[in-house]
């Protein structure tokens, strides 16, 4: 048998070896200083396109049953609603299909005069009955687990369609000559109905093209064939047909969304004649599709921004504020049979039931967080530490509210209270759940854990992860879940919206939290009723008092939003109600200079 | 038997095979609770207060019988349920995602069969020769390699390094715009092969260029089993007295090697090259994912990791009737090859 390679063997293995070698830079992580020296050069490509890569699917392309970002991104191009929020302003709006809109105190109704000679991309045109139909039809159908909760509030004070009835909804929106009007339960609503209205859900939808594609016909007697139909049944969950910009060109599920410039818009010409919204999974070749050209945005996890860092052909888009928080989450009503309760008593190999119930374990544990090294670690410095549910560009928002922070002492001082020192005395097991793959979610689950250990030694918490919507979700909902995180993201920019699922008896996190009670919900009320804008904030300020001295949970982070366009895309500016990083398109463009 | 019965009779027993294994996969997915069924139509925990709403709409708390028996009606009247992840009916999302599959499976298979036989028969007839030793190492160390490691470091090199040489995706923005617009027939949503049909070279080169990434790295990677067992094959074949003989009667060994030996050394390679088609056909996700190449692999595995059970059981119908198909296909292949084996009947 030969002992020596072929010539081929040669040959093989020298290539192999090239290709080692031109690989190895490529896998190795730049240094800061290599980062800083980097220079790409990133061409000019896809004239007169706007493509971006990201990871999100739109779920639906149904306005009235969207209610996820990358949905709500296609939507707000093609569809149109009655007015726009006012360049980075959360509280001041454009008109867009309405050219007026007045408020009357006396009867609670904001009138929108309907815009003319506007066109949908299937030719008919626009008129105050499609307006009235597009409202109608959304708390027709009232998808479960869709957005029409936010038509049903301010004009019922009820949650859903199946509180009121169809001449309730009839009599809600009126057409009355080129004016449509909305009546309102109360005048509370005022400013969160514009709000609200200035979203996807507020699009505008061809009347008669719907009838004709077998959706509502617009009579109480076809309502109930509509509401709340299986996801996918509606013809409008593939088709569209706004006034917008851009129209449809393409729904290629979980590969592309691609739509084209609408001739017959109305407004300024789109400063795109495509745009291109592509799901591309993996980051690696994202990130190279940016630096060839054929991207002109794309999404970037926070665990690689430094790999764009230093390149000149990027503009540095960073510390956008998100009108969103995240937090950990304290149940303080456990399921008794919960496996992650341990031996289910406090003898030092569980905990029982009703652990959080107890003030001084939330508030040790809210000591015993170390928020500096988790947003400088696990976020990269991009955030805001936030005290309370309400974020920092809200109308109540106080900068000076109390809010915790690291202090093992205080913590300590509260764990040797709780259960009148038992806790102290035995410690404690639980398992704490986050998302599987989410690693700043891990981080601060490790930086808890390890800082309880800390404080003494039989305090021993377990870290799980399981995944998101079969694993953690399902268990926040059944109480079996102990400990969670979730990022609240806003649904209108008003406090209304955080301290309602942060706080309220029937709020999203609260309720699973068996936090909240009546006299708190009737402070949430007030607050949000009171017509004087002073004594408005003061009743914001005190919820997020009162949050911070009943603990429920533990604040995190305001995110700060960062985006990565090359150097040829130019016009963005931030607001945080335009859904998906692309931002207002419409007043954006690209071009080599 | 003839050919026809034994076509009629193979298909027929897809019946029970296709019955079997629906069953399982629902089985399985009924392990898990209605709740966490539910949640695929959740995003977020801002819809949770209305999953008791899903939950009933859906039926996910009726018994298994009920909800399988459900399911089989509708199969029955050709209805395979609606596939949340595609946002269309199931069997359209098959036929919306295969053909990216079938493309690169169309490329790759033949590469990988034709590239394995010959380095299997030329490592054979130079058995422990250093072309032997070389040929080994090379196909097993393209085994080893990880397809996602291998497919990320094509890319950095192939499209970041060389800028944009050859892309990932299906086909560049400007020939995806050409291949949708109302001028470019889609026959089969191949895009090589609708390109060649619609006469447009600009498409095929794109769609080609596009290919050339996820082919290597599929090929890499799954060459050195072809190449093994056509080695170990060859080996048996040469090591026959038929091969004694012909070697005896002076014949030359490009001829031994070529029409005798190689020949019978196909067999085995024939089954194996059939399921390597049919593997690459339902699809190779890791692939797919890192060159964006998005088929029936991809669909199905979002659909997995999200438990959209009519997805997954819609897959593993066609999945089935696959590899019956192609097992059908090896089976009068055989016949071919080896005239002594007979349809039904094994070897004479």
């Amino acid at each position: 048998m030969s002992k020596r390679l072929s010539k081929l063997g040669w040959i093989v293995l020298a290539a192999l070896l090239c290709l080692s070698l031109i690989a190895l830079p490529a896998c190795t992580a730049p240094t800061e200083e290599e980062e800083e020296e980097e220079e790409v050069s990133i061409p000019y490509k896809n004239d007169g396109m706007f493509v971006q890569m990201t990871i999100g699917d739109p779920e639906t392309l149904d306005p009235a049953a969207s209610y996820d970002t990358a949905s709500g991104e296609q939507i707000s191009y093609v569809y149109e609603t009655l007015i726009k929020y006012h360049g980075t302003e959360p509280a001041e709006f454009d008109p867009v299909l309405a050219t007026e809109w007045v408020w009357s105190d006396a009867d609670l109704t904001w009138s929108f005069k309907i815009r003319t000679g506007v066109k949908f991309h299937e030719g008919g045109d626009l008129t105050p009955s499609d307006v009235e139909y597009s409202f109608e039809r959304g708390m027709i159908y009232d998808r479960l687990g869709g957005p029409m909760w936010m038509f049903f509030e301010p004009l019922f004070l009820a949650g859903e369609y199946a509180d009121v009835t169809f001449a309730d909804v009839d009599a809600a929106v009126e057409v009355d000559g080129d004016w449509v009007v909305f009546k309102l339960a109360d005048a509370g609503y005022k400013l969160i109905w514009l709000q609200t209205i200035a979203n996807g859900w507020g699009s505008i939808l061809d009347k008669e093209w719907c009838i004709a594609n077998g959706e509502w016909d617009g009579t109480e007697a076809d309502a109930p064939n509509h509401y709340q139909v299986e996801d996918g049944s509606t013809y409008l969950w593939t088709h569209m047909n706004g006034t917008g910009p851009w129209k449809l060109n393409l729904w290629d599920p979980g590969i592309q969304v691609k739509l084209e410039k609408f001739a017959g818009y109305w407004g300024n010409p789109a400063p795109f004649d495509w745009v291109i919204t592509q799901k591309v999974d993996e980051w690696t070749t994202r990130k190279e599709a940016l630096l060839a050209g054929d991207a002109d945005l794309v999404y970037v996890p926070r665990m690689y921004i430094g790999e764009l860092a230093g390149i000149a052909d990027l503009q540095p888009i960073k510390d956008l504020p998100e009108l969103a928080v995240d937090a950990f989450f304290f149940n303080l009503a456990i399921t008794p049979t919960s496996p992650y309760l341990g031996s289910g008593k406090l003898d030092g190999q569980g905990i029982p039931a009703d652990f959080f119930s107890d003030v001084d374990v939330r508030k040790g544990f809210c000591y015993a967080f170390d928020y500096q090294t988790y947003l400088e670690d696990a976020m990269q410095g991009e955030g805001i530490l936030n005290g309370s549910p309400i974020v920092q560009g809200l109308y109540g928002y106080n900068p000076n509210a109390k809010k915790y922070s690291l202090d093992l002492d205080k913590a300590k001082e509260h764990f040797q209270k709780a259960f009148g020192g038992d806790l102290w005395a035995n410690g404690f097991k639980f398992t704490m759940l986050y998302n599987a793959g989410n690693e700043v979610r891990k981080v601060a689950c490790e930086i808890l854990q390890e800082n309880l250990y800390k404080i003494n030694n039989k305090f021993q918490v377990s870290i799980q992860p399981l995944d998101w919507r079969t694993g953690i979700l399902p268990l926040i909902r059944t109480h079996d879940a102990v400990v969670w995180q979730i990022g609240w993201l806003a649904d209108y920019p008003h406090a209304h919206n955080f301290v309602v699922p942060f706080m309220a008896s029937y709020g999203t996190f609260s309720k699973f939290q068996s936090y909240g009670s009546a006299a708190l919900d009737a402070k949430i009320e007030a607050a949000l009723l009171d017509p004087n804008p002073t004594t408005q904030v003061q009743k914001y300020y005190e919820l997020q008092d009162i949050w911070y001295d009943d603990a429920p949970g533990i604040m995190l982070v305001q995110p700060a939003g960062r985006r990565f366009f090359t150097k040829y895309i130019h016009g963005f500016y931030f607001n945080p109600m335009i859904p998906g990083n692309a931002g207002p398109l419409w007043d954006m463009s690209k071009s080599q200079s | 038997m003839e050919l026809r019965t034994y076509i009629i009779r193979r298909l027929f027993l897809l019946i029970p095979v296709l019955f079997g294994v629906t069953l399982f996969i629902f089985g399985i997915t009924m392990l898990f609770s209605p709740v966490q069924r539910a949640m695929l139509y959740i995003r977020d925990v801002k819809q949770l207060a209305d999953l008791p709403g899903v939950i009933e709409l859906y039926g996910l708390d009726r018994p298994f019988v009920l909800q399988y028996g459900t399911w089989l009606g509708q199969v029955l009247t050709a209805n395979f349920g609606y596939s949340k992840i595609a946002s269309m009916p199931v069997w359209e999302a098959i036929w919306h995602y295969l053909p990216a599959t079938l493309e690169l499976a169309i490329f790759a298979a033949p590469l990988i069969i034709l590239i394995g036989i010959f380095m299997g028969s030329t490592a054979a007839a130079h058995k422990d020769k250093p072309l032997d030793h070389t040929t080994r190492v090379v196909a097993i160390l393209g085994w080893s390699l990880p397809t996602f490691w291998l497919g990320l470091l094509l890319i950095m090199i192939f499209y970041g390094y060389f800028t944009g040489f050859l892309p990932p995706g299906r086909l560049s923005m400007q020939m995806d715009i050409v291949v949708n617009s109302a001028d470019f027939i889609r026959y089969t949503r191949i895009n090589t092969i609708d390109a060649i049909l619609n006469l447009n070279g600009p498409v095929l080169l794109d769609a080609l260029r596009h290919l050339v990434l996820p082919v290597i790295t599929l090929s890499v990677v799954n060459v050195a089993f072809i190449m093994r067992l056509m080695r170990s094959s060859m080996l048996e074949s040469l090591g026959k007295g038929y091969i004694l003989t012909a070697r005896a009667k002076g014949l030359a060994e490009r001829v031994v090697i070529n029409k005798h030996a190689r020949r019978n050394a196909l067999i085995p390679v024939i089954t194996v090259s059939g399921y390597v088609f049919a593997g690459l056909a339902n699809g190779v996700v890791i692939t797919e994912t890192i060159f964006n190449y998005k088929g029936i692999g991809w669909w199905a595995w979002q659909s997995a990791v999200n438990l959209d059970i009519s997805s997954v059981l819609g897959f593993a119908l066609f999945n089935s009737v696959l590899f019956v198909l192609v097992n059908l296909v090896v089976d009068i292949l055989y016949t071919r090859v080896d005239p002594r084996v007979k349809l039904g009947q094994g070897v004479q």
